[in-house]
């Protein structure tokens, strides 16, 4: 009895831990699958959120942009669009982007990712 | 008479290919932007959007007890082409106030449609007392924005090779010290 309790924590403790995926955080248009989302982190300095994210090209020089989406805590877009920013990538290219929110009222974010000529 | 059908028909169609209509469609206006090596909206927006990020994120800003009242000094213009740096500065002055972290005091180049508007209501005789706005309450800034915008272009006969630098700081008014600066650099190449 005891382990079955003990098994029914583990699995609601677990449900209730949703910590989103780098998938389900990078938001893709166009043919931008050369290009591997490594790592991202985020952090709360200052009272503004900054997310870290490292990409790295995985083919032949590439041309991507990205930019952020912010949303606050119920999930609604906080601040118009970013600016889409270019960066040139050789192959095997690693480049850390470093972003902060346009306000505090920011908790949530969205990696965008697109090519462009 | 073939040969005047001819004749006719050819100019016909020379004339109806001078004459074609332009195309024109609506981009996005934060789309990247590679139409010249020159300073462009791509690089106005990433310099705004930098710089308003780094100056949210000072402590000065972000953990005063009062909200900070900035106002807008000059950018200076250092590069050799032309650039409307008040552009810049107006968007990064309309970014940090929609943050809601700062308040901006009117600039110096702002000063007399203010100067103005109060003379207006205070010595025209033509308003309700209860409804004018006294002179004398103006909030003085306590910091200004100031910086300037560089660039290195290097060229031979096939590739440009263009470096901005923006710099930009904030300067207590009243003891005259940065409390904060930035960098942003764009490198851009054109090849013919």
């Amino acid at each position: 009895m005891k382990n079955v309790l003990l098994v029914i924590f583990f699995f609601l403790v677990v449900s209730c831990s949703s910590v989103p995926t780098v998938k389900e955080l990078t938001l893709r248009m166009g043919d931008t699958d050369n290009i591997e989302v490594v790592d991202m982190r985020s952090v709360v300095r200052n009272g503004i959120l900054t997310v870290q994210a490292q990409i790295k090209n995985t083919k032949e020089n590439s041309l991507v942009s990205y930019r952020f989406s912010w949303f606050n805590k119920n999930g609604m877009k906080v601040f118009d669009d970013e600016a889409w920013k270019p960066l040139t990538m050789g192959k095997d290219h690693i480049r850390e982007i470093i972003a902060v929110a346009p306000t505090p009222e920011a908790s949530d974010f969205k990696l965008e990712l697109s090519s462009f000529k | 008479m073939n040969k005047i059908i001819f004749l006719f028909l050819g100019l016909f169609l020379t004339l109806s290919n001078c004459s074609t209509t332009p195309k024109v469609k609506y981009e996005d206006s934060k789309s990247v932007e590679t139409v010249t090596s020159s300073f462009g909206s791509t690089d106005l927006n990433q310099i705004a959007e930098s710089m308003t990020r780094s100056l949210l994120q000072t402590k000065v800003i972000s953990s005063g007890p009062n909200v900070a009242v900035i106002t807008l000094a000059e950018v200076k213009n250092k590069t050799s082409e032309y650039i409307d740096t008040r552009v810049i500065t107006e968007k990064i002055r309309t970014q940090l106030t929609k943050s809601g972290q700062v308040k901006f005091a009117i600039s110096i180049s702002e000063m007399q449609s203010q100067q103005d508007e109060l003379k207006r209501q205070n010595q025209s005789g033509l308003y309700k007392n209860e409804s004018i706005s006294k002179s004398g309450n103006m909030s003085g800034a306590k910091f200004r924005i100031e910086g300037a915008i560089s660039s290195i272009v290097k060229q031979n006969k096939d590739i440009k090779d263009i470096y901005y630098i923006f710099n930009l700081s904030l300067v207590n008014i009243e003891t005259g010290l940065i409390e904060w600066a930035d960098e942003k650099e764009i490198r851009k190449t054109e090849q013919r």
